[in-house]
């Protein structure tokens, strides 16, 4: 299947604002907002995904068809730039640190604000090995089909799937005890 | 579908059936639908979907958005034919200003031999000869 993006690119590249504006309103959004997620940081996220467009306006003339989706290269761009500022920061968590991460997890309180919550589960992610956590950023939040996530991350399909089922695991028990009462502050606050 | 392969999808993506994998997504529903143990596999799945869900928070990119089309402008401005013509012409008056320079600060006098010396810049050492052409 065509991927229309690319024509959108080879108008760009051209010198079409239009479609330079239209990738834009179609690709920022997911990419401040995986970066977000990735980074735990608002202003970083925005500078990754500018980053990204940069990189995209300067390969454009070169892209071919037959390269892999738009959106597969715009996210895989983006979350080597993210893994990329994790390890300069120090903040790389490997998955050898993995077991201990959960339980370091500070115990949360018995009930919680909405905002809380939100707090409680990005401190949890935040606290993830950052490949568990792009994957599950990528298949949960972002939506993105498996196939396209492994594609993303460079992985096989049954490669993501533990690095989902891994992050899951962890992310239920750094809120262990507490998922039912978050829900349900969750729903009385809503 | 087997219930080990119904509890690897649950535990990789969760309870909603939208984010299991496509070609797998019917059985495991079919299996859901009869097995009590995939039934409570799901309920606990869903209940940290809803956690997860609770951190949705979608960033607002207006202003980012319109710096980046900015940039993607201002670059297709100095890629543009005019642009390239007038940094072209800028470049060669530089090194014009250069060469001429360069060959009045390195001859010690003018004269005959530094004319020579500057015809010498602009003569390409691959100029063809009579031989070349057949001549």
């Amino acid at each position: 299947m065509r991927d229309p993006d690319a024509d959108l690119l080879r108008r760009a590249a051209s010198g079409d604002a239009g479609a330079a504006e239209a990738l834009v309103r179609a690709h920022l959004r997911r990419l401040v907002s995986l970066a977000r997620r990735l980074l735990g940081d608002a202003t970083e996220a925005e500078d990754v995904a500018q980053d990204v467009f940069v990189q995209l306006w300067r390969i454009a003339p070169r892209w071919r068809d037959q390269d892999a989706k738009l959106s597969t290269w715009l996210h895989r761009v983006a979350v080597n730039a993210c893994y990329d500022r994790l390890r300069k920061r120090g903040r790389w968590v490997g998955e050898e640190a993995a077991a201990d991460v959960a339980d370091a997890a500070p115990h949360p309180a018995q009930r919680l604000l909405r905002q809380q919550v939100a707090q409680a589960v990005n401190d949890a992610l935040l606290a993830l090995p950052e490949r568990q956590r792009a994957a599950i950023v990528l298949c949960h939040y972002e939506e993105v089909s498996n196939i396209e996530a492994a594609a993303i991350l460079q992985i096989s399909v049954d490669a993501l799937e533990s690095l989902l089922a891994r992050g899951r695991r962890s992310m239920r028990l750094a809120l262990t005890g507490q998922a039912e009462d978050l829900i349900g502050d969750a729903e009385q606050s809503s | 579908m087997d219930r080990n392969r119904f509890e690897a999808i649950v535990a990789a993506y969760g309870a909603d059936p939208r984010r299991w994998p496509e070609d797998e997504r019917l059985a495991a529903q079919r299996l859901a639908a009869i097995d009590a143990r995939a039934a409570s596999l799901l309920a606990d799945a869903a209940a940290l979907d809803q956690a997860l869900d609770a951190a949705q928070g979608e960033p607002d990119v207006a202003l980012l958005g319109a710096r980046i089309v900015k940039r993607y402008k201002a670059r297709q401005s100095l890629a543009s034919p005019a642009s390239v013509s007038f940094w072209a012409l800028a470049a060669s008056a530089v090194l014009g200003l250069a060469i001429g320079f360069g060959a009045g600060v390195t001859m010690p006098s003018a004269g005959a031999e530094s004319l020579q010396v500057l015809t010498g810049a602009f003569e390409s050492p691959f100029e063809a000869t009579s031989e070349d052409v057949g001549g």
